[in-house]
């Protein structure tokens, strides 16, 4: 698989005022075109000024962003860089920018200056895509949270993209909303082969993941399958992260002499090794 | 000072056709001292319930009774209702306004009428309830981080001193560790205050750590009632009603489903690891 | 409490006046505004009123919805006929205490109200028959000639969609706030003016903050979705005047032809 973003000695600064405030430190990534990575950590880790950085909405203060080879501080390659990695938010109501669903997943494609023939099958199309078909006419604010994100993915399909980057769209979702963008992203993921960066602090949606990379304070601290960053219980809580409850209760039968392995993530698996 | 709803009903829009029955005759009792933890899809009547503590909406019909004080009386202060039973919303940091976080916390007492000499008292032993440092009394709510103005919120309503906490969704939008900060400071004042709390979440963890006794909605009744380890036992039904439970409770019933005799109520990781280990033990020895 | 409060509000149903381009409409109400305003006898607002109630009759938009529109503007409708019946010079109608009233004065009160009521009815007419982004859409491109002069059409459009799109977020942000405050304590509905003033300071400030947070991140996510202003952008849906649009013109331009004459054309 060839990359899609590199991401290369990639510092960020804020200055507000006096203060200065390191946001990342040195940050060297690579996501492979078709990847699903989930990137986890605590408030101020960092990990939203990177998802910025993915989608050329911060430029770096040194090092390098290259999306899909495409260097992020070059000003002519803009739009087609945005266009390439589109980007959802947290929140469901400040991201909508018209008074019905169709024109708002419209947006896009209107700024691209498409001919208007072609929009209206795109927006089709990610209506279908995310399952909101019989939508079009509904205003934003009537729509459910989970609705209203998946309608701010549909507005990004659009624009026919290559990645996602999703930063924290499930924060303030209820249960059934959180199931419903995680299950549409999963499905652009694998039937579309859109390469998907989705950033949360809920560990059970990295459980899926192809990879997770874990941030603390500006870093990356971890890197790698599900399987092994979890394995890792005593440093992700030393980063103010969980692990999910049956990561932890292997973790503490395995302390009490119980012979499970270390990397369990699913209530499945922790079942079949205590009864095959 | 127990709070009790007869059969309570509530409906939004009434004589239209967009009439919505949010509650359906609800009956529900509060006892002092209690931590009671309410579930329900999205829709149930939840927010709805919440809003009837506190006389923020009144009954279409049924009696609410604070403390004995049926709030639709018209001799009824709702005031006095309003300080004895604290109501904190979702995104309570959404509702800061005043220019340094003293202040803003003093709102509430300074609406009741507490004589200001005694209002820095209140605020600084609200401050310290909620773990904020002194130092920040004299800051604007605005500079500080999520948590910390969340954090104020809650004070802004502890320094009315009530005597039950009614939280709406208290972690929503918080990372791991400021959760786990909130729910420890709530769990202190419900253990050594001895405030009564009333918390609304989706979040089943935080339910199985925080409540003793949980109530299930479905649309606009309460449909379960009971201590909270025994109704998160009843998984199917649960399930049923489009809700999780806590990821323990799930392995517990698992495991029970391929043989291994464990008990259903266990909520905690600690109680899962004793009771798996004992479990294991017993099927060794049997066979 | 804040629930009945509705703007530019839209009755959906399939009509002929419905269908019309919404750029047919909107310069129709305007040409039949000013006709309004030229005509100056009851025969001219009979004419126009007839126009009126015809299209009101082809939108099927019942009547009670224009008159629900109206019932917000009674008091000024009330208070614009007892100043003209006691401020006018003219033939005494009846006396009360030191005030005269006269005939002159119900005549004139009489015809302002009556402007007035044809003015509300007709406009909310266009904002039934009309969907806000039809209405923004048409206003953009009938504008669009004078960007050259420098009127900011594109710009004047979006903020009206972005407006109508976060209205309703706004009312409901406000009702969660006023029941935050009122849980600590605050109360809105008693007091005197100044207090009632004062205490809306604990519901306005989180609303401008949260406002300013809003569009903090709509910018973002604007920008983020490659919006770089009017230009290079096109439109998914396209505008079309047809036969039925052409027909509305015309007759607009009928009736303001009868309106300019019966003023003018038949004097001295």
């Amino acid at each position: 698989m060839a990359e899609i973003i590199s991401i290369a000695r990639l510092f960020h600064k804020y200055s507000t005022g006096e203060y200065q405030v390191e946001a990342l430190e040195g940050i060297d990534l690579e996501v492979r075109a078709g990847e699903f990575i989930v990137i986890i950590g605590p408030n101020g880790s960092g990990k939203s000024t990177l998802a910025k950085h993915l989608n050329a909405l911060l430029l770096p203060t040194s090092g390098q962003v290259l999306v899909k080879g495409m260097d992020t501080r070059d000003p002519a390659r803009l739009w087609e860089i945005r266009r390439t990695a589109g980007m959802v938010f947290q929140n469901p109501d400040n991201q909508l920018v018209a008074t019905t669903v169709e024109e708002d997943v419209a947006f896009g494609p209107e700024n691209l200056g498409v001919i208007p023939s072609e929009i209206v099958a795109r927006v089709v199309s990610s209506l279908s895509a995310v399952d909101m078909t019989g939508y079009q006419r509904h205003a934003p604010h009537l729509l459910s949270g989970g609705q209203k994100q998946r309608v701010a993915i549909a507005g990004i399909l659009a624009m026919q993209p290559e990645v996602i980057v999703l930063d924290e769209p499930t924060a303030m979702l209820d249960p059934a909303g959180r199931a419903e963008v995680l299950r549409t992203v999963r499905k652009l993921n694998q039937e579309k082969g859109i390469t998907v960066v989705h950033i949360t602090h809920y560990m059970d949606e990295a459980v899926h993941a192809d990879r997770v990379i874990v941030m603390s304070e500006g870093g990356i601290v971890l890197d790698g399958p599900p399987r092994s960053v979890f394995a890792q219980v005593e440093l992700l809580k030393r980063c103010g992260l969980d692990v999910p409850p049956v990561t932890e209760l292997a973790h503490q039968l395995r302390e009490s002499g119980v012979t499970v392995p270390q990397d369990v993530l699913t209530v499945e698996e922790l079942v079949m090794q205590l009864c095959p | 000072m127990p709070i009790e709803l007869y059969d309570v009903s509530y409906v939004y829009a009434p004589g239209t056709p967009n009439a919505v029955t949010a509650l359906n005759a609800v009956t529900l009792r509060v006892d002092d001292g209690e931590s009671l933890g309410i579930i329900g899809p999205t829709g149930s009547g939840k927010s709805t319930l919440v809003q009837h503590l506190n006389g923020l909406l009144k009954p279409a019909r049924g009696r609410v009774l604070v403390d004995g004080e049926d709030l639709s009386q018209r001799a009824t202060n709702l005031r006095n209702v309003r300080r004895k039973v604290g109501v904190i919303f979702q995104y309570p940091e959404h509702q800061l306004f005043e220019e340094t976080v003293a202040k803003d916390i003093a709102f509430g007492p300074r609406n009741l009428g507490v004589p200001e000499a005694q209002l820095q008292e209140r605020v600084r032993d609200a401050m310290a309830m909620v773990g904020l440092p002194e130092q920040l009394a004299e800051r604007s709510p605005f500079e500080l981080s999520g948590g910390q103005m969340r954090r104020v919120a809650i004070a802004g309503v502890l320094a009315m001193a009530p005597k039950v906490l009614v939280l709406d969704e208290p972690t929503a939008g918080l990372d791991p560790r400021g959760r786990a900060e909130i729910l420890a400071h709530i769990r202190a004042l419900h253990h050594r205050l001895g405030l009564t709390l009333v918390i609304v979440s989706h979040n089943m963890e935080d339910i199985a750590r925080m409540t003793r006794r949980l109530a299930v909605m479905d649309r606009g009744r309460v449909v379960m009632d009971g201590p909270t380890p025994a109704v998160f036992s009843q998984t199917q039904r649960l399930r049923g009603l489009g809700l999780g439970t806590p990821q323990i409770t799930a392995v517990m019933e698992k495991l029970r489903e391929r043989g291994l005799a464990v008990r259903l109520d266990v909520l905690t990781v600690e109680e899962a690891r004793d009771e798996i280990v004992a479990g294991l033990n017993r099927g060794q020895s049997g066979a | 409490m804040l629930r009945g409060v509705i703007i530019g509000q839209y009755y959906a149903a399939e009509s002929p006046i419905h269908r019309l381009d919404p750029r047919t409409k909107i310069g129709v109400t305007f040409v039949f505004i000013v006709a309004l305003f030229v005509a100056h006898a009851f025969a001219a607002f009979a004419v126009l009123a007839g126009f009126g109630w015809l299209a009101l009759y082809l939108s099927r938009v019942p009547p009670r919805m224009i008159l629900r529109g109206l019932r917000p503007i009674l008091f000024i409708l009330a208070f614009t006929l007892v100043l003209h019946v006691f401020m006018a010079d003219g033939r005494t109608w009846f006396q009360l205490g030191p005030f005269t009233a006269t005939w002159e004065g119900l005549h004139q009160g009489a015809f302002v109200a009556t402007r007035l009521v044809i003015l509300i009815g007709t406009t909310s007419l266009l904002t039934l028959t009309t969907s806000p982004i039809a209405l923004t859409d048409g206003l953009e491109r009938l504008l669009k000639p004078l960007s050259r002069l420098g009127v900011p059409a594109h710009e004047l459009a979006m903020m009206m969609t972005i407006a109508l799109r976060f209205i309703p977020t706004l009312l409901e942000e406000a009702e969660k706030v006023m029941k935050a405050q009122m849980a600590r304590g605050a109360d809105f509905e008693t007091g005197n003016m100044l207090q009632r003033a004062r205490s809306l300071v604990p519901l306005l400030v989180p609303l401008f903050v949260g406002a300013f947070r809003r569009a903090d991140e709509l910018a973002m996510a604007m920008e983020a979705r490659c919006y770089r202003g009017g230009e290079h952008r096109t439109r998914m849906r396209q505008l079309r005047a047809g036969p039925a649009d052409y027909v509305t013109v015309a007759a607009t331009g009928l009736v303001a032809a009868v309106v300019v004459l019966m003023r003018w054309g038949f004097g001295p």
